[in-house]
């Protein structure tokens, strides 16, 4: 059992507005425990209070009440330049006026190491990050992906407890944001440092996280691995946060542990997973389905199997209606939108009309099965990935 | 920078030709003839001058007693340049950080205001407050009775570096404002992240990263401060004696020289040049790559192998440091040798204490907080936070009491124009508005009128005339491409940085060159008088008022410009459709900059004009210098309200310019 | 010498002649000419030195306009009539720097035919050495450099230039090469106006070996230093104290002639070679000779009238008259020197070594 590292207990940071007469609370009661050793990332959209925490740990911000402490001691009253832990800036701070090796062994200089020591060490840090080639570079001379790497290399050659990043990699493009994500794990992962990562990207955080905290409002709304978060969100903000989602409102009309029935503004009952078993009856509820859960079938002609057969759509319908635990609606596509990976259809379902989204995995060739807008079909998907949850 | 198409090559420089043509002819060719002169033999007459060639005048100037006057001006230049500096910069950190735009443009405004209040004035002002019966002497001695007989302040070297660094702090506020302004204090941030805590993020980070700003600041400093005149020669008496009054009597004394005041104005000009080479080295635009002076030592000792322990290098730096600010300020070997042994002590006992706390330092991760470090840091905060704090109080207090004071006594009763208090009256605005002369014969409404519409004559002619060249060589400089672009831009960069004495008395030398001339060929003399002055006054105001009208256009879109001719508008007819519209503001700022430098000059009007043209400020010059009525305190505080004025009625007109 | 002798001679004359009574008829006042309307006329002269409605009253009658411009020492007037930048129509040079500017030809013969109230100028005035026959200039006042000190702050008497320099306080020297040397030669036992370089060196010596308690060189404005209590002595000629006196009714203000003797001076008109309205300036000059405008002007200006006329009418203040620091007795007089051109070799060298002592004492 690692230790914790990073510990915040109820901590609360109010800004005063301009004229100080009320409060806005930016981060409101937070509790948190980062391992040692672990990848935690804090996400949320803009304005969620993610990078005040993540500066309240490193010492820019004090906090209004509440407690953080660091490998168990509280670090309220050390400023910044005293704290264990060292960030790695969302615009990188790189400064200007010195080479990439200078910008890194600015850290060493502040420790009083010597320079010769100093020097091997930092152009061992820039070796981690594949930079040797330009230690003698100014930033303003540098790719923002190496300025993103000696910014790396700058906080990490101090070898600090935790290492915060926010947002480190925002500023690049798509693809070097992809390899970095990558490295920045397998280098986590090998170094053992604790990382905590500020980010928006739900993405990101899914893919190299440990641990994921959702934030909204100042508040943390869920913590959990990837998975738990993805899989089993417990508010619908969320689940809309993460991923795509079709959210379904209707009524909760029975329940058994966790199984319910829905009661859709149709009259159409279906059946889900709850997320809170104590959800009463006749409750309003939103029911969550992730559109990749979600399956099609056409209404008329044929439909390819993966067992090289063809059935007709009638016969498959039937099928899938003989499976329990299924939920099958019938409605009418109105949109496909071909986005490479997948095809994204946009459906109207049931009486109600309500809009769906559709993902379906473009496998290519012979199994490829193509919709067309305004064709009749019908959408099912599994009652397990169906998930109720409160507003 | 962008370039518009469409517009030649020649086009382009024939709007910069009025301009150079009027800058070669009246400030390059001027400096060149008085380069001529320093290298002549004076004749019977101080304006008299021929050959044999010689470097004698040089050789007067470096022997005892005039390079004495030299060393020491350096050096109360330096002095004004450091206070600016220590006092400037906090003030300028603290402008630039006020998060409220308004707040932050006030606390400008108020540093700026006094700046566009007649120089003389604001001169004179520290005579009420210094002197040995002033403001601070009456308060001490009759109010608090703190001290039996009155201190001397006035006619003192501390008063002449007071009175300096209170004319030229502004300069210094203003480029450390604009350069703290774009520093991105996530660096201070950063730094502190990597263990650096408030004086090494200081000194590391911020410090380099506006240096281009402090440096712009220094030279704007000690360039008017070296060439100072008129501030020595009212607050420093026998003490300020500098080299502006050096080469001021050079010429307008029977024991002067022309020769001998032109190598003095010259010996300026290389100590200007050298103060722009360093400008060029450390705040071009590669600028803070720099600025790690300490850090090219260092290198260049890593280079060859050798190795100082870093204790001493930083001994050896501070010590010089301090060692030389100590003894430009004390001129005493046995102070700065006490400061610098302090010094070593200091850095000495912090090394040995560092070496016992790393004795203790662990290498497993788990890690420890030196509670006495972070006290020690937590206070060095404190001091810092409080002398931010401090420092604005400090300086608006500074920067404001002199005008308050005079406006305040500008209703004493007194005649004596001192700092006792007899009471209130308005006797003296009275004397003022019924036109009645002042006691004295040197003194009455009716010539200060006059003296009022000399200035503006000169002011509106010059001003239209610089205006009007300044714009069309900014048009051509921002949107002309052209060969030699860059020796204009030189051209026009130079009277700013020249110093006022040395431009007054290259024009002075050169329309007597000029006027000898005409006389020979034609047999009579010209005496244009006030024309010399308007001239002079263009000469500089070309580009004062291209910086301010090129600032504007840069931040304009040529898109717009682009744009017209796309749609069909000639040249012409773009620039006044397009163009000039969305320049105006920046013309009109430029204009008024131009209107006020322009009445506000006296070095170069009293120079030029052989003291024959009485403009306000040679007016004010000759009430505050010969027969001080005692009015004065009531007319320099009309001209206060009247600038105030004109400064508060262009800026709403700025900002309705800039909303339209 | 026999140059100074006549001086002195002069100035005996006249200090006898104040006491005579006057023999004169009635003034004629004096009326402008036309001819000069809408002209300019220049006068570049020391400040304080006309009375308040000397130029008005000119300017009105000749319907002209008058632009007065100052200088604050006599070194600063030569430098500039010198350099030909600037123009006037009239100048106030000392009797010294008349012969200097004499022999320069930078001054224009004056028409008598225009100046004929030169008739009320006392003959001890007229045809002085430094300009036989007033072909060039005419006497405008007279006065001496002297002492002044606040008799409030001054701790017993300051009589001497003894005193002056022993005193513990500061004190304002005038910006004049030639008058502060001169007092330090006096001292020493030589010619106030000696030629000897080596004489000269000796005063600069003594003056800065005197220099402590100097804390301002003033040019022209030591009585503002002393109104305004930065100086407890200031050394000034004699009328800038008395107007200061006379203006603020300070009478603790003391103003003395030394023992040991003084420079005493008489300021002249006289008209640039330059001049752009000569005839005008003469016209001027007629004017400031006439009996009532002469004596207002030295009622205001607290100096020496040379005018004859004025002094015979009794239109000079009495006070003034039995004022020692304007009108000396006899005894004074005998130990005042005037300043006489030396020449432009040694006029260089006091001029030089004077900006040596101001270099020196900014140390």
């Amino acid at each position: 059992m690692p230790g914790i590292d990073v510990e915040l207990k109820s901590v609360t940071k109010e800004f005063s507005t301009r004229r100080g007469e009320t409060t806005v609370k930016a981060v409101d009661n937070v509790s948190l425990q980062i391992m040692d050793g672990e990848f935690f990332a804090l996400l949320g959209p803009s304005g969620c209070g993610k990078t005040t925490t993540l500066r309240m740990i490193a010492g820019f911000e004090n906090t209004s009440s509440g407690e953080i402490l660091i490998r168990g001691k509280p670090v309220q009253d050390v400023p910044p330049f005293h704290r264990p832990v060292n960030t790695v800036f969302q615009d990188y701070a790189l400064f200007p006026h010195m080479t990439a090796l200078q910008n890194v062994m600015f850290g060493l200089e502040m420790e009083r190491v010597p320079r010769q020591e100093a020097r091997d060490r930092a152009v061992k840090a820039l070796e981690l990050v594949q930079l040797s080639a330009a230690v003698n570079r100014k930033p303003a001379a540098m790719s923002g992906g190496q300025q993103q790497r000696v910014a790396l290399a700058r906080a990490l050659v101090k070898n600090p407890t935790v290492l915060l990043l926010d947002e480190p990699l925002g500023a690049l493009d798509l693809k070097l944001r992809k390899a970095m994500q990558y490295e920045l794990k397998e280098m986590q992962k090998r170094l053992g440092i604790t990382f905590i990562y500020v980010t928006h990207d739900q993405e990101e955080a899914l893919t190299m996280a440990d641990r994921i905290a959702v934030m909204d409002h100042g508040k943390v709304l869920q913590v959990g691995t990837p998975e738990e978060i993805y899989e089993k969100p417990h508010t619908r903000f969320v689940a809309d946060f993460i991923g795509e989602t079709n959210f379904i409102t209707g009524t909760l009309k029975e329940k058994s542990g966790t199984q319910g029935q829905i009661e859709l503004p149709d009259g159409l009952c279906v059946s889900a997973i709850l997320d809170d078993p104590a959800m009463s009856l006749g409750q309003k509820v939103t029911m969550a389905i992730r559109p990749e859960k979600i399956s099609l079938i056409p209404k008329t002609g044929t439909i390819k199997r993966g067992d090289h057969q063809e059935v007709s759509a009638e016969q498959a319908l039937a099928d899938l209606t003989n499976q329990p635990n299924m939920v099958v609606i019938p409605g009418v596509l109105w949109n496909s939108i071909y986005i490479g990976t997948d095809m994204r259809y946009i459906a109207e379902i049931g009486e109600t009309k309500q809009e769906i989204v559709v993902r379906i995995q473009n496998f290519g060739g012979r199994f490829d099965q193509r919709y067309e807008p305004g064709q009749s079909i019908y959408v099912y998907w599994v009652t397990e990935n169906a998930r109720v949850l409160l507003d | 920078m962008n370039v518009s198409p469409g517009r030649s090559d020649s086009r382009g420089a024939i709007l910069s030709l009025p301009s150079v043509i009027w800058l070669v002819i009246f400030f390059a060719i001027p400096l060149f003839i008085m380069l001529g002169v320093s290298l002549l033999t004076r004749g019977g007459n101080p304006s008299d001058y021929g050959t044999p060639l010689t470097l004698q005048n040089y050789k007067d100037i470096f022997t005892e007693p005039l390079v004495s006057t030299l060393l020491r001006s350096i050096r109360i230049a330096l002095q004004s340049t450091i206070i600016c500096f220590v006092i400037g910069y906090p003030l300028a950190v603290f402008i630039s950080t006020r998060q409220n735009t308004l707040v932050r443009q006030f606390s400008l405004f108020l540093v700026i205001l006094p700046f566009w209040t007649n120089f003389l004035v604001r001169t004179y002002s520290w005579q009420i407050i210094l002197g040995r019966r002033g403001v601070i002497n009456e308060i001490l001695q009759n109010q608090l009775g703190l001290i039996d007989s009155p201190l001397q302040l006035i006619n003192t070297e501390g008063a002449v570096l007071l009175g300096l660094v209170y004319g030229f702090l502004p300069f210094m506020v203003l480029p450390i404002y604009a350069s703290v302004e774009r520093f991105n204090f996530h660096m201070v941030e950063a730094a502190h992240d990597l263990g650096a805590n408030d004086w090494y993020a200081f000194w590391k980070v911020m410090f380099p990263m506006t240096l281009p700003g402090v440096v712009a600041g220094w030279i704007l400093v000690f360039i008017p401060a070296i060439g100072a005149f008129v501030t020595p020669d009212l607050l420093g008496g026998t003490e300020g004696f500098m080299v502006g009054n050096l080469i001021t009597r050079q010429f307008r004394d029977n024991g002067g020289s022309w020769p001998r005041g032109s190598a003095a104005s010259i010996v300026l000009m290389i100590m200007v040049g050298i103060s722009l080479f360093i400008y060029q080295r450390f705040a071009s635009d590669e600028s803070y790559a720099r600025a790690g002076f300490t850090d090219r030592i260092n290198r260049w000792l890593e280079e060859r192998h050798i190795r100082i322990p870093s204790l001493l290098s930083s001994i050896v730096f501070w010590v010089l440091l301090v060692g030389f600010v100590v003894y430009l300020f004390t001129l005493n070997w046995t102070q700065t040798g006490t400061a610098a042994a302090v010094v070593t002590a200091i850095l000495v006992g912090i090394n040995i204490y560092q070496r016992r706390m790393e004795r203790h330092k662990t290498e497993s991760r788990s890690y420890e907080i030196n509670p006495w470090s972070v006290r020690r840091d937590l206070w060095l905060r404190r001091i810092g936070k409080w002398g931010l704090a401090f420092n604005p109080i400090f300086s608006y207090f500074f920067l404001w009491s002199p005008i308050f004071i005079l406006v305040l006594y500008s209703f004493n009763a007194s005649r004596r124009a001192g700092g006792r208090w007899e009471g209130f009256s308005t006797v003296w605005y009275d004397n003022i508005f019924s036109g009645v002369a002042g006691s004295r014969s040197n003194y009455s409404t009716e010539e200060m009128l006059e003296a009022v519409e000399t200035s503006l004559i000169i002011g509106v002619v010059g001003t239209i005339i610089a205006t009007i060249l300044g714009t069309m060589v900014s048009l051509s400089l921002e949107r002309g491409v052209f060969r030699g672009k860059r020796w204009v831009d030189g051209l026009l960069y130079l009277p700013i940085v020249i110093p006022d004495i040395t431009m007054g008395i290259s024009l002075l030398v050169f329309f007597k060159v000029v006027f000898d001339l005409i006389e020979n060929i034609t047999g009579s003399r010209p005496f244009p008088g006030i024309a010399n002055v308007a001239i002079a006054h263009i000469a500089f105001n070309i580009s004062f008022v291209a910086i301010v009208v090129r600032a504007r256009l840069t931040d304009m879109n040529p898109r717009y410009e682009e744009a017209a001719r796309d749609l069909g508008a000639n040249e012409w007819r773009t620039f006044w459709r397009i163009t000039y519209p969305l320049l105006l503001p920046g013309i009109v700022a430029g204009a008024l900059l131009a209107f006020t430098l322009s009445l506000d000059d006296f070095v170069i009007t009293f120079f030029v004009s052989g003291g024959s043209v009485t403009t306000l400020t040679v007016f004010v010059w000759g009430l505050v210098k010969r027969g001080v009525p005692p009015e004065i305190n009531a007319i320099s505080t009309l001209m206060i309200l009247a600038s105030t004025t004109l400064v508060l009625i262009s800026s709403l007109f700025q900002r309705n310019a800039s909303r339209g | 010498m026999h140059k100074f002798f006549t001086l002195l001679g002069v100035i005996i004359l006249l200090a006898v002649s104040m006491t005579a009574t006057m023999a004169q008829d009635e003034i004629a006042g004096w009326v402008c000419p036309a001819g000069y309307e809408g002209q300019t006329l220049r006068i570049f002269s020391w400040s304080t030195y006309v009375a308040e409605d000397t130029i008005p009253n000119f300017e009105e009658s000749c319907g002209v306009k008058v632009e007065y411009y100052e200088f604050g020492s006599n070194d600063e007037l030569m430098a500039v009539i010198r350099s030909g930048i600037a123009r006037y129509d009239l100048a106030v040079p000392s009797e010294a720097n008349i012969a200097r500017l004499t022999g320069e030809g930078l001054l224009q013969p004056l028409d008598f035919s225009i100046i004929t109230n030169v008739k009320n100028v006392s003959e001890k005035f007229l045809n002085p050495p430094y300009d036989p026959g007033n072909v060039y200039s005419v006497p405008y006042q007279w006065g001496t450099a002297g002492i002044a000190y606040d008799a409030t702050i001054v701790d017993g008497e300051i009589g001497s230039w003894e005193d002056l320099f022993n005193y513990d306080g500061p004190v304002a020297w005038i910006d004049d090469s030639r008058t502060m040397l001169s007092v330090a030669l006096l001292l020493l036992g030589y010619d106030p106006n000696s030629k000897n370089p080596d004489e000269i060196q000796e005063a600069k010596d003594y003056l800065l070996a005197h220099s402590d308690n100097v804390d301002a060189i003033a040019s022209e404005n030591g009585q503002d230093m002393l109104l305004r209590g930065d100086m407890d002595v200031v050394v000034e000629w004699s009328g800038d104290l008395l107007q200061i006196i006379e203006d603020c009714e300070c009478d603790d203000f003391v103003y003395v002639i030394p023992e040991e003797g003084t420079n005493i001076w008489v300021d002249n008109m006289a008209v640039p070679a330059n001049a752009e309205n000569p005839r005008l300036a003469m016209e001027f000059i007629n004017y400031i000779l006439d009996p009532q405008v002469g004596a207002d002007l030295s009622n205001f200006t607290s100096y020496g009238s040379p005018n004859q006329a004025a002094i015979d009418a009794g239109l000079i203040d009495e006070s003034a008259l039995n004022n020692p620091g304007i009108y000396p007795p006899e005894e004074t007089l005998q130990k005042m020197y005037f300043l006489l051109d030396v020449g432009a070799e040694a006029d260089q060298y006091y001029t030089e070594v004077w900006n040596d002592i101001l270099a020196a004492l900014s140390e």
